[in-house]
Order: C-alpha cells, then structure tokens, then sequence
C-alpha cells in the first residue's frame, strides 16, 4: 500500500537509548511507506526537514501542516517519538476521505510508578490516519482563524468536536479504528508542557511535577500481546 | 462502607462444579454486606432464593431480572451473571440518577483459544447497576408490550437505544462508569450466545494477558472446570 505517508515528529530530546530503540522499531513497522521526518536536528531518516519553530502544542500543528503539504499519497499518518507502533498501524483500513481516524488500539505506559499499560478511548494525535488534503484543508482553517499560534488551550485532534467548536472551525468527521497489534505511548517527564490548560491559583511550576501526575485509564494490563510486560518494555525508555 | 443495593444473582446451574463455587466465592467477597437474591433454575444457597422455571431465552434473563427487581428492597440492583466475577467496588457504585449505569472496565475471557484478555467498547447486562424503579418501569413496558417474551433477535440491554427502538419502547438513558479493578465475563460453551456456543465469537482488538487483582488469563480460565 503506497497511499500513505508517515510523518515523523520529533524534537529530538528524548532519551539516546530510548531514541535507538524507538527508530529501530519505527523502522520495522514503516515497512515500504514513505517517510517525511520532521526533527530538530538533521536526520537520516526519509525525507527530512528541519523544525526551528518554539515547542508548543500549536507547532506540533503547524508542523503536521508543513508535512502534509510536502508528501505525495492520499493519506497521512504521524509519528511521535514517544510511540512504538506496530506495522498493522500503518496497514489499518484507511477512513473515507472526508474523515480522520484515530487507532483506539493504543496503550499508555507511564515511565514512572508501578510499570502498568492503561487503556483510555481517546483519539490522540500520535495515533492518526487522516486524508491529507483534508489534513491541510483542516489545518489551514485552525492557523487562518486563530493566527500563527494557537493557545494551548485551544489546541487538540483534528475531528475532535469540542476542540474544533472551541476554535470555532468546521467540525469535521472522525471515526475509531483498531490495529490488529496494539500501538504502546509512553508517558514521560519530556513532553510539551501544557500550563495554560490546567493551571490553577498556587499550582505548582515544577514541569516534573505537573508531568508525573497525569492519571492512568482505569482498564489497565501488565502483559499485552506483542510488546509483552510493561516492567520489561519500560526498561527501554532510558 | 454500603451501597443501598440487592443483588439480582440469575444463573441456570448449568456451569461447572468447580467454577461455581469458585463463582460464589469471589461473589460473596464482592457483595460484601449487600443482600443477594439469587433466581436459579433449582435450589441454590446464596441469599435469598427464588426458582425460575421458564424456558431458557434472552427475554428470560429480562423477565426474572424484573422479577427480582420487584422482590428487592432497596433503592438499587446489582446484575450478577454466573460467568461473570466482579470487585467489590463495583457493587459499590451510585449511578447517575434516572440512568442505567454500565461499568466499562469489564474483559472477556474466552475459553478458547489461547487464553487472552479483551476488551470492546460495549455495555453488557452483566455490569448493571441502576435504581430499583425504573429497572421495574422500563422492563414492565418491554413485557406490557411482548406478554409472550421479547422477539431474540431484538433482546437486549435496558438504555440501548438501538435495542429500545427496535423494541418500539421508550428508549431511556444508560450511563457508563468504570472500576479501577475490572469485571471479568468469561465466554463459554454453556451461554445462550450462539456465537460462543460456536466458538465463532470474535474477541475485541484491546487485549492483555495479564492484569491488575485477577492476574494472568492463562491461570483464570483453570477455574472454569
């Protein structure tokens, strides 16, 4: 199936092991689709051009909009570097092109506590098949709308109805799929820091903090098919 | 700590020896102080006893579910199935006023197969708490309006909306909950469920092998012997 592009995130800060490990697997599941990498510093991976851009939800968008533009086939599916995807993710029946899908086989393992995969149904960005033309169409309503820089706040999915209605743009379709093989997001103390979303008078400044106090989904699991115990697969977050 | 709530135990006695008391144990560990009535095909000691004599059909599993609803006391039920084990918690829990709550975090357990966890996004009878009065409101509409039982192909779970149109009832409000220890429904050979008479049912795509309190799939499914 060469109808899709992967668009590969990266800011390129997480750990030098970790980040091995991660390509090594990302590698494996690309198979033969194109890959467009979009990273910090340069990288020999696909296609690759280069983010200069402040870290924020909103570049994350406006770099998923540059990807779109550049790739080729009628879908896209992104990347994150926080993310071990299986091959079944990027051969998932492909949505209507009016419509996003979001593989709901996904799993969150926190790299702090006890060592334990949980499940939320939620679409998340890293988990995305959509349409590319609709992609940019979407995107660049979100950035005519809002400007350059979307606030935290208002940032979210594409086809997420309470998002799109916050901005004030056309809600757009989107549907769950599942992979035959679950994908598995690591949560960790690197991520994008999100304070204007949930800060609160006297709430603490410590990233770290904020970071490892996000609640796992309540459906949870120590061992799941394919990437086996979460005391295992965390080891190789390092 | 008590939930204001009966437990609507419905079994045929037509599960293994070992897997039924295996059954009753985790389910008197769940119930805790809650009263049980239990509506089984012949004499069962679990709480209150009541014997259910009508053929077997998905509109029984409603038909007594009413008949228990209209024996209990208390402002809430609790469904309890025989090939489900559940947590404490889950008895626990008040739902949303006026709705039919169903817990979400609830794994399937084939007895076929290699021995795995799965999880769909669906709500099963087997995980319903709601009030005592609109259990016994919508299930006395469902049999004002099918006397002679609800059609098979139409039977389903209170607050369904597909289920209630296609039944011509009121179509009523569900809510959905989740405990942080799940429910475990196991799928088996003797359930009224043609697809898993069969073994042709599909497992859903979330799957684990092992998983908080109830441990490893391949050491549960040694129970139902």
């Amino acid at each position: 199936m060469g109808d899709l592009t992967i668009l590969f995130l990266t800011m390129n800060e997480l750990p030098t092991s970790w980040t091995q490990y991660h390509l090594d697997v990302l590698k494996q599941a690309v198979d033969n689709f194109p890959v467009i990498t979009i990273s910090r510093i340069p990288m020999n991976f696909g296609t690759n051009i280069l983010q200069t851009e402040s870290r924020s939800h909103s570049n994350i968008y406006l770099q998923m909009l540059r990807g779109a533009i550049i790739a080729k086939t009628p879908y896209i599916a992104i990347a994150e570097d926080d993310i071990l995807y299986h091959g079944d993710h990027f051969r998932i029946k492909r949505p209507p092109l009016d419509t996003f899908a979001y593989n709901a086989n996904r799993w969150s393992l926190f790299t702090f506590g006890e060592p334990t995969y949980s499940f939320k149904l939620r679409k998340c960005n890293g988990t995305a098949i959509l349409p590319r033309l609709e992609a940019i169409e979407a995107l660049q309503e979100r950035f005519n709308k809002v400007g350059a820089t979307i606030p935290h706040k208002l940032c979210g999915e594409l086809g997420y109805e309470l998002v799109e209605r916050n901005l004030g743009v056309t809600v757009r379709k989107s549907m769950y799929v599942y992979s035959s093989a679950p994908i598995v997001q690591f949560h960790h103390i690197y991520g994008t820091p999100g304070k204007s979303h949930t800060m609160k008078s006297g709430d603490t400044m410590d990233d770290n903090e904020r970071m490892t106090r996000k609640r796992m989904g309540m459906i949870r699991a120590y061992d799941i098919p394919h990437w086996g115990e979460s005391k295992e697969l965390v080891k190789r977050f390092i | 700590m008590k939930n204001d709530i009966t437990i609507i135990f419905l079994t045929l006695n037509e599960m293994p020896a070992f897997w039924t008391e295996f059954h009753k144990k985790t389910l008197l560990e769940a119930a805790g102080d809650s009263p049980i009535i239990t509506i089984s095909k012949i004499p069962t000691n679990i709480g209150t006893n009541i014997i259910q004599s009508e053929p077997r059909s998905l509109s029984n599993i409603y038909w007594q579910l009413l008949r228990g609803a209209k024996l209990a006391k208390t402002q809430f039920i609790g469904v309890a199935e025989d090939d489900t084990i559940y947590p404490r918690e889950h008895f626990l829990h008040i739902p949303k006023s006026g709705t039919f709550a169903y817990n979400m975090n609830h794994w399937s357990l084939f007895l076929w197969g290699e021995p795995t966890y799965s999880w769909r996004n669906r709500r099963g009878n087997y995980s319903l708490i709601a009030e005592r009065e609109i259990v016994i409101e919508a299930l006395e509409e469902r049999f004002k309006k099918y006397p002679n039982g609800t059609p098979e192909r139409i039977t389903g779970e209170m607050g369904r909306g597909m289920v209630e149109r296609n039944m011509g009832i009121t179509v009523r409000e569900a809510s959905e909950f989740m405990t942080t220890i799940a429910i475990v429904n196991f799928n088996h050979e003797f359930a009224s469920d043609v697809l898993q008479k069969s073994h042709r049912k599909r497992m859903g795509m979330v799957r684990a092998f092992d998983i908080p309190y109830w441990g490893k799939a391949k050491d549960l499914v040694h129970n139902f012997r």
